[in-house]
């Protein structure tokens, strides 16, 4: 069995309907790499692959991307948190090899 | 009480005609559909009310972890606060904001724009907005002193170029990021820091008002905000532009 985190991400339509955009999973044995599971041509998507997010958990300077694992991961519920845009905390979930 | 509005903590006079009173009416006291908790780690629904379109609900007071630990944060009577500055100086760029209480839970119901999208959304941005609106909400950002104003917390019109400012909450007010705001920072990139008489009027009409919401605040950090409020905006009299960072 395989853990893996991730977090989920969605938007709301013209009619305040909640829609997934993306699922943001990593590994536990692959730390470092964020996989995005979405429309790759999607704005928002491409927004945070080019210019990343904030670290809001830490308040250090500078931006986190895909890249950055568990960091990048814990802090997409603070970067988008304003219901247009939401994302879940990290949670939890196994595969089987 | 179901449809209380947070002004009689503010005593903010209002006409008792126009558009904003009337959506400030369907908001506090309109049939509500149905309600929705949006999937997400925010606590957020999503308030049908009948025949009136959609409002965003968010909880008054609420636990939220932080880098500093656990705090006791109302994220509604900041996001209310960040209306009353609004609609003081008449930007309209903080969508109509009241207070109600929501399946026994108070909060702030703001109304769903479902005619914008996150800036984020939208590939340059900065070319797509009205300018005279951008330096509004540059005047605004500067005023409350905006910690977080990333691309997510403002939506546009594409079709007019119009500017909505959300996510008032513990994050845009306090914490100490310098993340500060992408709206400021586009308003100076694009020289538009010199204010017109326009917009001097209106940050005299907030000084005139300012000290009352600070006596009428309930909570300290209400007046903190008001009181930093209050330096800034004697600053934008004094220099009229907004000072480079």
């Amino acid at each position: 069995m395989i853990l893996y985190y991730f977090v989920d991400l969605y938007e709301l339509d013209k009619d305040a309907k909640q829609r997934k955009i993306a699922t943001f999973k990593m590994q536990e044995d692959e730390p470092g790499r964020v996989e995005i599971n979405g429309d790759e041509n999607h704005p928002v998507l491409k927004s945070i692959e080019g210019e990343g997010i904030f670290d809001y958990k830490n308040a250090r300077p500078g931006k986190l991307y895909p890249h950055d694992g568990m960091n990048f991961l814990e802090n997409l519920k603070y970067y988008f948190r304003s219901g247009y845009l939401l994302a879940t905390d990290v949670q939890r979930a196994t595969i089987n090899n | 009480m179901e449809g209380q509005s947070f002004e009689k903590q503010y005593e903010i006079p209002k006409s008792e005609t126009g558009p904003k009173f009337d959506i400030e009416s369907v908001l506090e006291r309109g049939e509500i559909e149905t309600v929705e908790r949006l999937k997400g780690h925010s606590f957020i629904k999503v308030v049908r009310i009948k025949d009136d379109g959609e409002g965003l609900f968010k909880p008054g007071e609420r636990i939220e972890t932080t880098m500093h630990g656990e705090i006791d944060e109302n994220r509604a009577a900041l996001e209310f606060l960040a209306y009353t500055v609004d609609k003081i100086l008449e930007f309209g760029l903080v969508p109509t904001t009241v207070q109600r209480e929501i399946q026994a839970q108070k909060g702030a119901l703001q109304t769903f724009v479902s005619t914008a999208v996150p800036a984020t959304k939208l590939k340059n941005w900065s070319e797509r907005v009205d300018l005279a609106n951008l330096k509004q909400a540059a005047v605004f950002d500067y005023l409350i002193n905006a910690q977080d104003r990333t691309t997510n917390n403002f939506l546009i019109d594409d079709v007019t170029g119009k500017i909505w400012l959300i996510d008032h909450d513990y994050y845009m007010f306090f914490e100490d990021y310098k993340f500060s705001s992408r709206i400021v920072n586009e308003a100076r990139r694009k020289k538009l820091a010199a204010l017109s008489s326009e917009i001097l009027t209106a940050v005299t009409r907030l000084t005139e008002s300012v000290d009352a919401l600070i006596v009428e605040a309930d909570e300290g950090y209400l007046k903190q905000i008001l009181e930093g409020i209050k330096k800034r905006a004697k600053i934008l009299l004094k220099t009229e532009e907004i000072p480079m960072a």
